[in-house]
């Protein structure tokens, strides 16, 4: 298993290097570092002069992959993109182009972010797990047929409706929790309650579907038969032997967001002004801070790494049959 | 006094996209203590259904349909779901089919098995252990204790079925119902496990409903029999009387299909038509339209249950004393002569100590650490015309062998020719005349189709792939030829595989290979998922085609009947080699290796007399690590100390006979 690991742990520099290529190269397609530099200097008083000094405090006076007129190795070392990715790969994120601390940044952002991402993660997986194993249990009924109706109507409507209309329903019309906003300590329950229920509100739709189409494969498999034909009731078959081996699937899914709930997410930090990771990615793209746009995919790209290697080993508790070399 | 278990007029339907299908219809049968009552019927005909029914365990939408079933006199069909679960696995315990599937694969043996003792004997901690150790070892795996931590994955197939019926036991069943048992296992394993079953049977006194397809598994078991045809029971009989004269025209079918030496030459009977769907209200008997004695009372009237003689009982019109049927047509088979006798046989395909082997990958490099010896120097002759049988158990390489012939996987070393050209993968243009020379037919219809292409584009795209037509409308026209050829009608073309059955199927993939005109096709294991009656239309059909374009078939296979009826020479393979060879009539008539012997001795025969167990206590070994020497001498009664020392060389008996054994030496 160790071995296997340290595989996986080589396998994923190259993927890493990838990405920041990716990005790196994405984000200069539309934009040069003239426009970063005018859009963080404000349009008003800008000058070649200030554009000329920004670049150079920060890095990006020099050609993008290639410096031509350097000579041997610094042909590659002297660009924009040997130097803004070498420091990567050791954590050190540096400065944003507005003159922050990405580090200090991401780890102040990262508590909120997890405040909302992990009950959302804890209650969707309890609450969409628990309507797929009630449908399954009275599969062929009209439960089961109404249920899955309103499943597919559920995941048909946008996450944004969940998020607006809960928003004009809870907070402005009946006035229970602020609409936006938030503040660390004992207080924060009051800004967390709303963006957490309707993240599993939004989820429920999809995950009950997913969860008991894997529940109705495992439950016509003959290991099954065989539990029933010992007299077990249907409950005992149910959690003693279909839900062990439908956690197979299940963690698939599942293991691998665990440590991207660290990222937050995008859209609901966003419309509830949660002060995270999520939204300071989106605030990075609109203000075009590059360092902090790629500190962000670089990251996001090393925790979903460490989601697939989890999964793996995940595998080895729940499976005997999974042996990592 | 009462029967231990009596079924009368039970039904049970199933409710489905095409209405209500009535599986089982009025089944009526009695199965005393210490009896074993086998049912005897071909897929879909609702025997498993009936099983399922008696332990009320049908599937989602089956419910039951009306009838009684009792256990020592108490009504079982209106007991409430807790007082059933206290009867499944209590006093009535059931096996399944596929002890691969019906085995829970995340959790251990012990745990599967102490459920079973915790809901029915109450048992739980340090006796349910006990108890369960004491169960494994009576059903005869070794190391018992050990095995109780182990996961299903970790037993063989034989053991899997030992622990199926060591947890059947557990709840100390009065009827067993065993359905299919022994059909997923090998020949070797099948006999053992039969065996254990008729010992654990005799030990407890109970009631055994035995559900399978097998006549020889049959012959072996029962007491009584009962053929199940379309949903109800045609004929009943005592063991004895049903082997020495069937009654009921489906039976005399049965056996009529069922390939053996003696019919070697001849067409195999076959049962015309296929099972009448049983969402209908029948009218006549349901065997009338594919019955060769039917006439016009068949199709009108219901048949009752008529008793000819004492012990047997059938359902069928010709039995009736009021009145005489017309006279049964002719129906004796025309022998053929037997193809490709006449000439001095020419090699068509030789093939040199071919090897295969799978490297073992470990550790952080992924370095081969060792090797799978999946195919280790073997050697075979297919002569023009005829068939060679390669017969072994499942596991020991024969798939293997035909694959590597036709380069489908990669050998590691030998050679083969072909018409006395060498073949390698390393020239495209030899492998493309190859692969026009032989063509493959697999085992299982329904995966080997692709479900996405109409059967005409699956035919026509070898031809495509390998330049042997490039005319459009030829090939349509070869297309529908090969389609009529293999007793399909050729407006089919447009349709997809998943409207043919699987006999059907399989015709399809036999017209598939055709279409580049081979000289050998390489089937293998062609019929072991089809039904006896369809195995016969495939057989026959094959044996036609050798006869009329001079084919010549390398048949890979573990069912000798098969090979009885159709090789000319057989090989026989254990762990990667093969241990004897020869011409088919000497070699199973006048076995020399331990292993063929073995092999031989392990078939059930329909005669009724069993050849005494199979010698060979174990398993096979796994091929990764082969026991050293002869790798059959760990189950060889025969063994000496140079059969663990050395692998025997190949001995010549003459005749074209060969054997690998220390013995002859």
């Amino acid at each position: 298993m160790f071995a296997y690991i340290v595989r996986r742990v080589l396998y994923a520099i190259p993927i890493l290097i990838g990405v920041n290529l990716i990005t790196f190269a994405l984000f200069f397609v539309v934009n040069t570092p003239d426009d970063m530099a005018r859009m963080q200097l404000g349009i008003k008083r800008v000058t070649p002069e200030a554009i000329q000094k920004w670049k150079a405090e920060r890095g990006y006076d020099k050609p993008l992959f290639i410096n031509a007129q350097a000579s041997g190795t610094d042909k590659l070392t002297q660009t924009i993109f040997y130097t803004k990715s070498i420091s990567m790969f050791a954590f050190e994120f540096g400065r944003a182009d507005d003159g922050r601390d990405i580090a200090n940044e991401i780890r102040t952002r990262m508590g909120p972010s997890l405040a909302i991402a992990l009950p959302t993660f804890v209650l969707s997986l309890f609450v969409t797990i628990s309507f797929a194993l009630l449908l399954v249990l009275f599969r062929a009924t009209y439960l089961d047929f109404w249920g899955v109706v309103v499943c597919v109507a559920m995941m048909s409507i946008s996450s944004l409706f969940y998020i607006i209309g809960g928003q004009f329903l809870v907070a402005k019309l009946w006035n229970l929790v602020p609409i936006s906003g938030y503040s660390g300590g004992l207080d924060a329950p009051r800004f967390l309650v709303l963006p957490v229920i309707v993240g599993v509100i939004g989820g429920i739709g999809a995950g009950t579907r997913w969860y008991r189409t894997i529940f109705l494969e495992e439950i016509n498999r003959d290991y099954v038969r065989t539990a029933r034909a010992k007299g077990l009731s249907e409950v005992r078959v149910m959690f003693g032997h279909v839900l062990k081996n439908a956690m197979i699937p299940i963690l698939t899914g599942v293991v691998v967001v665990i440590p991207t709930l660290f990222l937050g997410s995008l859209i609901t930090e966003s419309f509830f002004g949660i002060p995270g990771l999520g939204s300071y990615t989106i605030d990075a793209i609109n203000s075009q801070d590059f360092a902090v746009v790629r500190a962000m995919v670089f990251i996001g790209s090393v925790l979903y790494i460490v989601g697939l290697i989890l999964t793996d080993i995940s595998y080895t508790l729940v499976d005997p049959r999974v042996r990592l070399q | 006094m009462t029967s231990l278990f009596e079924a009368t007029e039970l039904s049970a339907q199933i409710a489905g996209a095409h209405g209500t299908v009535r599986a089982v219809d009025r089944v009526s049968l009695a199965i005393e203590r210490g009896e074993t009552f086998a049912l005897l019927g071909e897929s879909g005909c609702g025997k498993s259904m009936t099983a399922l029914a008696i332990m009320r365990l049908l599937p989602d939408g089956g419910s039951l349909a009306g009838g009684s079933v009792r256990l020592e006199g108490e009504e079982l069909t209106s007991m409430t779901e807790a007082q059933l679960r206290d009867l499944r696995g209590g006093r009535v315990a059931m096996i399944f089919q596929e002890p691969a599937t019906s085995l829970n694969p995340v959790l251990t043996v012990g745990r599967q098995l102490g459920e079973s003792l915790a809901q029915h004997r109450g048992l739980r901690g340090e006796a349910a252990r006990t108890t369960a150790v004491a169960l494994l070892a009576a059903v005869g795996i070794p190391d018992a204790a050990r095995r109780l931590d182990d996961y299903p994955f970790q037993l063989s197939g034989g053991m899997k079925q030992r622990v199926m019926i060591a947890m059947a036991l557990a709840g100390e069943p009065e009827l067993l119902i065993a359905d299919e048992p022994t059909t997923a296992l090998d020949v070797t394993i099948q006999a053992q496990v039969l065996d254990l079953l008729a010992d654990v049977q005799r030990a407890r006194g109970m009631g055994m409903l035995l559900i399978t397809h097998d006549l020889g598994v049959v012959a072996r078991m029962a007491n009584r029999v009962g053929v199940m045809y379309a949903g109800h029971i045609v004929e009943t009989g005592s063991r004895a009387a049903f082997f020495a004269a069937p009654l009921h025209p489906y039976s005399r079918k049965l056996f009529a299909a069922l390939p053996k030496a003696a019919l070697r030459g001849q067409r195999l009977e076959t049962i015309p038509g296929s099972v009448p769907r049983l969402d209908q209200d029948f009218r006549g008997c349901r065997f009338a339209d594919r019955c060769p004695r039917a006439w016009d009372r068949c199709h009108g009237e219901v048949p009752t249950w008529h008793v000819p003689a004492q012990g047997q009982a059938v359902r069928c019109h010709l039995y009736d004393p009021a009145q005489a049927a017309p006279a049964p047509a002719v129906l004796a088979a025309v022998p053929e002569q037997k193809p490709g006798n006449a000439d001095a046989p020419a090699d068509l395909l030789v093939v040199d100590d071919l090897r295969v082997h799978f490297p073992v990958r470990r550790g952080l490099l992924q370095r081969a650490v060792a090797h799978v010896r999946a195919v280790d120097g073997v050697s075979l002759r297919v002569h023009a015309g005829r068939t060679l049988a390669l017969v072994g158990e499942s596991g020991c390489g024969k798939t293997t062998v035909g694959k590597a012939i036709l380069h489908l996987i990669a050998s590691t070393g030998g050679t083969v020719m072909l018409a006395g050209e060498p073949v390698s993968a390393n020239e495209p243009s030899r492998l493309a005349a190859m692969r026009r020379a032989i063509q493959m037919v697999f085992q299982d219809p329904f995966g080997s189709l692709n479900p996405r292409m109409r059967i005409g584009e699956i035919i026509e795209e070898g031809m495509l792939a390998l330049n042997v037509e490039a005319d459009g409308a030829k090939r349509a026209w070869i297309v529908e030829q090969l389609l009529q050829r293999v007793g399909l009608d050729g407006s089919m073309a447009a349709r997809y595989p998943h409207e043919f059955s699987g006999g059907q199927r399989q015709r399809i993939a036999i017209a598939r290979a055709l279409a580049v005109n081979p000289k050998l096709i390489i089937c293998d294991e062609p019929t072991s998922a089809l039904d006896v009656s369809v195995q016969a239309q495939i057989l026959n059909l094959l044996r036609g085609l050798q006869h009329e374009f001079g084919l010549s078939y390398l048949f890979i296979t573990h069912n000798i009947a098969v090979v009885d009826y159709l090789a000319h020479d057989v090989a026989v393979m254990y762990l990667g080699r093969i241990v004897e060879q020869g011409p088919a009539d000497d070699v199973l008539r006048d076995p020399r290796h331990p292993y063929t012997r073995t092999l031989l001795a392990a078939v059930p025969g329909i005669d009724g007399e069993f050849h005494g167990a199979a010698a060979a206590g174990n398993e096979m070994p796994s091929p990764l690590a082969p026991p050293p020497g002869c790798h059959f001498h760990p189950r060889c009664s025969q063994a000496s100390d140079e059969c663990r020392r050395s692998y025997p060389e190949a001995l010549a008996l003459g005749a074209g006979r060969v054997v690998r054994c220390h013995l002859y030496r």
